[in-house]
């Protein structure tokens, strides 16, 4: 279980997090949602450890961090650096042996050219196999069907629902709600940096909904379309 | 070395004079090696895509004026050195190549994937190794020259250049993200960091050992000695580039480790207390 107490993260004057608090339980798939600059890229970077915050974030459990793979938004990737050398990074770093890339490799990434000159969506998809490759128990998975074509969208979809059914931990967040929601167990809704809903399975459409009134309402007539 | 653009640019120009007098007196092909190296640092600057902004940019006449002392510019240091030995010829040659470069552009998208030896121990070592090549194997270069004509200075300078570089590979810090994905503590992590790099930097120095001892067998103790102290410096330059992690490497850090390049003997303080440094830096995020 990871117990998120009083969460709170600025970056000079912008308050990025309010006070959140959240239980987020193992086995479960947890969906964050919110707009853009909404705290949720600086929620899954608090859990991460990968930045500084006040308040508390608990673990059960021995070293999480060495069981959390970590999808971000738009991966980093050293330059001058191939997909297979990528990856071998990535299991160098868990201490895995032996790992046969061409077996694991069923995006069809060109392991031997430079991740630079991947697309944006072929860098997701090397920086997911990676995280795949390393058998966490806990993902946290920013945006991760951004930027790839709709095949790969529902190859990703599949291995989610592959994970749920192994009891993973994971907390997801995505624009997409209708894959979101096939999915998720929980909704966490993010607005200006604090929770403002966490809803189980049942209130997802009204979510839903509530999102599409509230982020489409009537801008789309003050652009007057001709 | 991020902070201190002035030693960078001292570093580089004391480089660029040892190698040019080295090619100056001992290569036979002179002419054909230098022209070689002045025309490879002339056209990084044609590369399709900055000279296309450019054209956008600019008008016509003003792209071909800044291209041409662009040009101009990356030729000089070539052209100062021709002056000041006589070669007017071959300065000429570069003078006028460099101007004719300008309107010549190549599509480099860096896809052809320079294989290394250290494929199994990425990063610093992978992506070192494909920036810097060239120096690699000017250092085999001038391995060959020692031997043929039997000056042992220019060996020990091959096997010092080396990891001088290789240094270099750990100057630049990485994202937070590659340090927080290993799953050993602070201490193991640099130990593991430690250890890479002196496996791949020994590789990369074995040609050089191996040649001069065979060559230079009554030497080899100063051989040794120069390949421990490189050993030494890839050591300072791991830790310093996690003492202030993740930030870049401070000031303290940086002089540190240059200090340590002009008087090796210093290694014995800088190591421990770089070592230091380090743990609590890492502490933070891999407990």
């Amino acid at each position: 279980m990871i117990n998120i107490k009083n969460l709170n993260k600025t970056y000079g004057f912008v308050h990025a997090l309010r006070d959140v608090n959240l239980h987020i339980q193992d086995g479960y798939v947890y969906g964050v949602v919110g707009s853009n600059g909404a705290g949720k890229t600086t929620l899954f970077e608090c859990i991460a450890g990968l930045i500084n915050y006040s308040g508390s974030i608990e673990f059960t459990g021995n070293n999480i961090k060495n069981q959390m793979g970590f999808l971000h938004t738009e991966p980093y990737f050293p330059s001058l650096i191939t997909g297979r050398e990528y990856l071998q990074l990535i299991c160098n770093a868990r201490k895995l042996k032996s790992v046969d890339f061409d077996e694991t490799n069923i995006f069809e990434l060109p392991l031997n050219s430079y991740v630079s000159t991947y697309s944006t969506g072929m860098k997701k998809k090397i920086a997911l196999t990676g995280i795949l490759l390393q058998k966490n128990q806990v993902y946290i998975l920013d945006e991760p069907f951004n930027g790839i074509d709709v095949q790969s969208n529902m190859l990703v979809t599949e291995i989610l629902l592959r994970l749920k059914a192994k009891k993973k931990t994971m907390i997801i967040s995505s624009h997409i709600l209708s894959t979101l929601s096939e999915v998720c167990d929980y909704y966490v809704v993010l607005k200006d940096g604090k929770i403002d809903k966490n809803v189980n399975k049942e209130a997802f459409q009204d979510i839903e909904k509530e999102i599409r009134r509230a982020e489409i309402g009537n801008k789309i007539e003050k652009l007057k379309l001709g | 070395m991020g902070g201190y653009p002035i030693l960078n640019y001292l570093a580089i120009l004391a480089g660029f004079l040892v190698v040019s007098l080295i090619l100056y007196y001992f290569s036979d092909a002179f002419m054909l090696s230098y022209m070689l190296v002045a025309l490879l640092v002339i056209t990084r600057l044609s590369s399709k895509k900055y000279n296309d902004f450019l054209k956008l940019t600019f008008s016509t006449a003003d792209y071909y004026k800044i291209r041409l002392a662009e040009n101009l510019i990356s030729a000089l240091p070539f052209l100062l050195f021709l002056c000041a030995v006589g070669d007017f010829q071959l300065g000429l040659a570069i003078l006028i190549s460099s101007a004719l470069l300008v309107f010549i552009q190549f599509r480099v998208k860096w896809q052809i994937v320079i294989p290394t030896p250290f494929s199994k121990y990425p990063f610093e070592f992978i992506v070192g190794f494909r920036v810097s090549f060239i120096v690699f194997a000017l250092a085999y270069f001038l391995t060959y020259i020692s031997i043929r004509y039997t000056n042992f200075g220019i060996g020990i300078f091959a096997l010092l250049i080396v990891p001088i570089v290789c240094t270099m590979f750990y100057f630049k810090v990485e994202d937070v993200f590659y340090v927080w994905i290993f799953s050993s503590n602070a201490k193991r992590f640099l130990i593991d960091k430690v250890k890479i790099a002196f496996f791949c930097l020994f590789l990369l120095c074995l040609p050089i050992v191996i040649t001069l001892s065979i060559s230079y067998p009554t030497k080899i103790p100063i051989i040794l000695i120069c390949q421990i102290i490189g050993l030494g410096l890839i050591c300072a330059s791991v830790l310093a580039k996690y003492s202030s992690f993740p930030n870049e490497i401070g000031k303290r850090e940086g002089l540190l480790v240059l200090f340590s390049i002009i008087w090796p003997i210093l290694l014995f303080f800088t190591i421990p207390y770089l070592f230091k440094r380090s743990i609590r830096s890492l502490e933070g995020i891999l407990g």
